[in-house]
């Protein structure tokens, strides 16, 4: 099979255009159910909490999705959608192996390891969010607010669901998934 | 506001960000981030996450247009996304350890010089063309179409364009934005490459960036399914629209209105992030 760089780049734009409307329409079909069932008042995105665990990782996702649950099929789509570049990466490294252009199969092979690292690197912070051990540094980040000092306790406290029941620092586990349901 | 209310609200803005985002080709991430952040007070990492996700659908969206013209050159886009999504990573990292303050400000900085890149910017037609002995073993070098035929051009000054990259990489993983205006100075202004050639890889390499974030964003929770899809299907029907009117509208006058429209966004962002009300 005889591969130019152009034959090579056209392929490549026809993938991304394929998955993007892929993408689009599973996030489209995913928001017609949601609106359906979520006529109640709007969401409070004012405070972050971050999204419940199963809207986090892919293998709960796909799950979800399957058993029709209607924000696991936004995240499906936008799951897809986020596969859609890395597809582009691999197929420009088969594309470069068929032009012999080794230095640029490398090339690419390094970018889909950053990739993938990105995506290992992810569900590692997840397997560390399971394990109560360790969520509180993984939760470190959650309310960045003004005063640089806060911690992850008292910064919790200034959200509405766990100012009411008083988180002491024992129950920093349980007031945490308290606000992650609510809030999300 | 009920929730179907507002999600239409959020998409009827998405719109317009990725309608703006495409006409002066500064992509809809910077746009929507403020409307989510100062109109509708969403926190700026729900705003990001789901930028994100937008910035990689209209950068996809794009491509298969952008190939049809021959410009993008592969191998220059490859070799830069080394320094894109290592940046990339970096920058997720960085959300989780930058004050929301600081973000904010970071972003009114971006926007600023997105407005005075978009306006100011002289923009070289023509590529340099003389041997550059890295960029020649890398063979970052290529020929675009014109009118009087295939015009070859050699990237320079490789090691400077790799780092912008770098710092393009890292604002996108920090603000949920593609950093389009940074991602053509690194190849327009030190690489020398030529303005169309520039465009049109820097649109191939943002969704690759963007990639390689938003697996962090994921597994951090900040792409909420509620905010995300009115914001992704807004801003992708906004920029195929704006993609088809750009062939008709007169760029420059909307690059100034829109120019206008960041810098005040820019300044918005700066003080509400001075004064914690972000």
């Amino acid at each position: 099979m005889q591969v130019t760089d152009q034959k090579l780049e056209i392929a490549i734009g026809r993938m991304l255009q394929a998955g993007v409307l892929l993408a689009a329409a599973v996030v489209f079909i995913g928001g017609v159910l949601y609106l359906r069932q979520e006529t109640g008042p709007r969401p409070d995105y004012s405070h972050f909490a971050g999204v419940p665990e199963r809207l986090r990782s892919p293998a709960e996702i796909v799950t979800n999705a399957f058993h029709g649950r209607a924000r696991s099929i936004i995240q499906l789509g936008l799951l897809l959608l986020i596969a859609t570049p890395i597809a582009r990466v691999v197929l420009a490294a088969v594309g470069f192996l068929f032009e012999r252009d080794h230095l640029y199969v490398w090339v690419s092979l390094i970018v889909l390891a950053v990739l993938i690292y990105s995506l290992l690197h992810a569900s590692r912070i997840l397997m560390c969010a399971q394990a109560s051990s360790c969520r509180p540094a993984s939760m470190r980040s959650f309310r960045t607010g003004r005063n640089s000092g806060a911690s992850t306790r008292t910064s919790l406290n200034t959200l509405p669901a766990s100012s009411n029941t008083g988180a002491g620092p024992g129950s920093t586990e349980a007031s945490l998934s308290r606000v992650v349901t609510v809030i999300s | 506001m009920s929730t179907p209310e507002f999600s239409l609200w959020i998409f009827l803005s998405s719109i317009v960000a990725g309608l703006l985002g495409s006409l002066t080709g500064l992509g809809g991430g910077v746009v929507i981030v403020p409307v989510l952040t100062l109109l509708f007070h969403v926190d700026i990492h729900y705003a990001i996450g789901a930028s994100l996700v937008s910035v990689i659908a209209t950068s996809s969206g794009a491509a298969a247009a952008y190939v049809r013209e021959g410009y993008s050159n592969i191998r220059i886009g490859m070799f830069l996304e080394i320094a894109t999504t290592l940046g990339a990573l970096v920058g997720a990292w960085l959300t989780t350890r930058v004050p929301t303050h600081a973000i904010g400000i970071i972003f009114g900085v971006v926007l600023l010089y997105s407005a005075y890149a978009s306006v100011r910017m002289k923009h070289r037609e023509h590529g340099a063309d003389h041997p550059d002995p890295l960029a020649t073993r890398l063979r970052m070098s290529g020929t675009m179409p014109t009118a009087e035929g295939p015009e070859p051009y050699v990237a320079q000054r490789v090691p400077a364009g790799f780092s912008l990259m770098f710092l393009a990489g890292s604002l996108s993983g920090l603000l949920g934005i593609g950093s389009g205006a940074v991602k053509v100075l690194a190849m327009d202004q030190a690489m020398r490459l030529p303005f169309k050639v520039s465009t049109t890889t820097s649109n191939f390499m943002i969704g690759v960036t963007a990639a390689a974030s938003a697996g962090i964003y994921l597994s951090r929770g900040y792409i909420s399914p509620g905010l995300a899809m009115p914001v992704m299907l807004g801003v992708l029907g906004g920029s195929l629209i704006g993609t088809k009117i750009l062939v008709h509208a007169r760029v420059q006058l909307l690059r100034i209105i829109f120019a206008i429209v960041i810098v005040a966004l820019g300044l918005e962002m700066m003080i509400n992030s001075i004064a914690g009300k972000l």
